[in-house]
């Protein structure tokens, strides 16, 4: 055997050696990815049960299995509910519930699953004979053109609310007769919170890399 | 002149024309983004009918920073001096309520020493808000006293805090599970000096303004805001309670070492500008009992901040899948935060939920059918801040 076969003997030992510590090695990259996507997703308040359950009991007695989960946020019970009930759902926590705070109307962005979730955190004052209870009610609405029904009638605050939402989000919120933006200016192409937005390389001449930048190169503000 | 072509008002045209509806002809008046007495950046158009207003719209986004984007880039705590400068003259409540909802959602005991820290410089911030509220209050009316006697004890008070924290509005001083630091050595002894010298002079700077005929015609009446409207806005703190309606974050969904102390929560009724004032003013006095009672109690020992959240271990918390709404009593109403983790080191959303933001949605109720000098009054008495409304 002269030493070119020893050498190439070797290198072939180490090559398999190679292969099945890769092989090892997208095994294990494999069943990660598969437990991360068998997490449950997407109830991030789902997992913890509520402590109070009154007013999701009401609730589910009033819109029956439109109400689809139930969860904990951190001590304040969670409602998600179906967009076709969300209107229903509202009404009964404003009227019935006593629910006459709307600290804000907002939502999350969850492109993976295709869903736009829109949230109203309620609040109800303290009264004679209870203490004040939180609830919260979400919606996932589709991403793309999610509608979900304008609370501006329950409570009069929504209307700014609401419109930051659709400002941010691009969530519309249908019955709303003033829906525009609020912070961005009017010409804004995008919604900014959401996942995909294309922060643009430049606003009207500044540019985030620093370089110059002619005046009259297209960029997201359009009046 | 970058211009939409639907722009109307007077630097375009040659010939002002007056806005015609509904047969009536009324003028069109932009209180700019810049004005004395806007309290910041707020646009509000008004359409007038010689000097009554028809139509307030506040327009906003002038102050617009996109903090709640930028806090999915960075790492949690990171957002942390972010929240100061949102409303950038309570920089600890904004501390506070984002500890607060992470607290809540990470589940993270704070030790007691700390939160009597927090409580001491929460309401210390608490009296510089509003000793700020009465200083430019006066200025909105037209007198200039109030102001330096507000402003000479509001230093006065701005200095101890920037013994503690180290700044004087940007304070940063919270960290979740705690506080930045302990207090300096015989800072407590001089925080209780203060308040009473502040006490003493808290009855002179009343009347600078209470006692005053002018003040008093001006305000009683004017900027009305009934309960059912403030509840159904959203307005919380002196709004809410100078409407009538009696809530306090502190007494009715307590936080912290609140439910250890003994005060009041003043609420007027007749929910004017007036009412709105003197809630303010009262709310200081229970101040004072706070911070005293707070010094009293004050442990003699322990940590500031939770195990497990010192130093830089702090960059690297993960909290769990959780949601969580985390708020406290502001000097101006009830902030809050919505916090949405997915146990990352940032943040998957955040959204700060202001009390201005809701506060100013009073304004038009307030103000139309009013005549135009009472939208400066109504709009001091919101006591706004921009930094909260646009974030």
């Amino acid at each position: 055997m002269s030493v070119t076969d020893d050498d190439e003997a070797k290198k072939a030992a180490e090559e398999e050696k190679a292969k099945k510590i890769a092989a090892a090695k997208a095994k294990a990259a494999a069943k990660k990815k598969a437990e991360e996507k068998a997490k449950p997703w997407p109830y991030p308040a789902k997992h913890a049960e509520p402590e109070r359950t009154e007013d999701l009991d009401a609730l589910r007695e009033q819109i029956g299995d439109k109400l689809l989960a139930v969860g904990d946020m951190s001590g304040k019970p969670v409602a998600y509910v179906a967009p076709e009930a969300a209107w229903m759902a509202l009404k009964f926590a404003r009227e019935d519930l006593e629910f006459d705070h709307l600290p804000f109307v907002s939502g999350a962005d969850y492109p993976d699953e295709g869903i736009m979730e829109v949230h109203w955190q309620l609040y109800a004052y303290p009264r004679a004979g209870r203490d004040g209870k939180d609830l919260a009610i979400k919606v996932h609405a589709p991403r793309e053109e999610p509608h979900v029904p304008s609370v501006v009638d329950l409570w009069t605050g929504a209307e700014w609310h609401e419109r930051e939402a659709y400002d941010l989000l691009g969530i519309h919120f249908d019955g709303h007769r003033n829906l525009r933006r609020i912070f961005m200016p009017d010409g804004w192409r995008g919604h900014p919170l959401r996942k995909d937005y294309d922060r643009k390389e430049q606003y009207i001449g500044m540019s985030r890399s620093g370089e110059d930048v002619v005046y009259d190169t297209p960029g997201p503000y359009r009046w | 002149m970058a211009l939409p072509e639907h722009y109307q008002a007077a630097p375009k045209g040659t010939s002002y024309q007056l806005l015609e509806e509904g047969g009536q002809k009324y003028m069109e008046l932009n209180m700019g983004p810049q004005h004395p007495s806007t309290h910041g950046v707020l646009r509000l158009k008004l359409q007038l009918d010689g000097e009554v207003v028809v139509k307030c719209e506040p327009v906003l986004g002038y102050l617009h920073r996109s903090k709640e984007k930028i806090a999915e880039l960075g790492q949690w705590i990171k957002f942390m001096p972010i929240t100061d400068r949102m409303d950038y003259l309570t920089g600890i409540y904004n501390n506070w309520a984002y500890c607060r909802a992470m607290e809540e959602m990470h589940e993270i005991e704070v030790p007691e020493r700390a939160e009597y820290i927090r409580v001491i410089a929460g309401e210390l911030n608490r009296l510089t808000s509003h000793y700020l509220f009465l200083g430019t209050f006066g200025l909105d009316l037209g007198a200039i006293a109030p102001f330096f006697y507000a402003f000479s004890d509001r230093e006065k008070v701005l200095g101890l805090l920037e013994e503690l924290t180290g700044a004087r509005i940007t304070f940063t001083f919270m960290r979740f599970g705690g506080v930045k630091w302990d207090v300096p050595p015989g800072w407590l002894e001089k925080v209780s000096t203060l308040i009473d010298e502040l006490e003493e002079h808290h009855a002179e700077m009343e009347d600078l303004l209470k006692k005053n005929d002018i003040v008093n015609m001006r305000l009683r009446g004017v900027g009305v805001l009934t309960e059912q409207e403030a509840v159904s806005l959203g307005c919380t703190g002196p709004v809410l309670r100078g409407s009538g309606k009696r809530f306090d974050l502190r007494k009715d969904d307590p936080y912290g070492v609140y439910p250890k102390f003994n005060f009041d929560i003043p609420v007027h009724n007749q929910g004017d500008c007036y009412a709105r004032y003197r809630v303010r003013m009262e709310e200081m006095k229970e101040t004072y009992r706070i911070i005293r009672q707070a010094i009293a109690q004050f442990p003699d020992e322990g940590p500031v901040i939770a195990k497990g959240f010192e130093g830089t271990r702090i960059l690297r918390i993960k909290p769990p899948h959780k949601e969580s709404y985390g708020r406290v009593e502001s000097s101006k109403g009830e902030l809050g935060f919505w916090l949405v983790s997915d146990n990352k080191p940032n943040p998957y959303r955040l959204k700060a939920r202001g009390h201005s933001f809701s506060n100013l949605h009073a304004l038009p109720t307030m103000v139309e059918g009013a005549s135009i000098a009472d939208t400066v009054v109504s709009l001091g008495s919101l006591d706004i801040v921009l930094g909260d409304i646009d974030r």
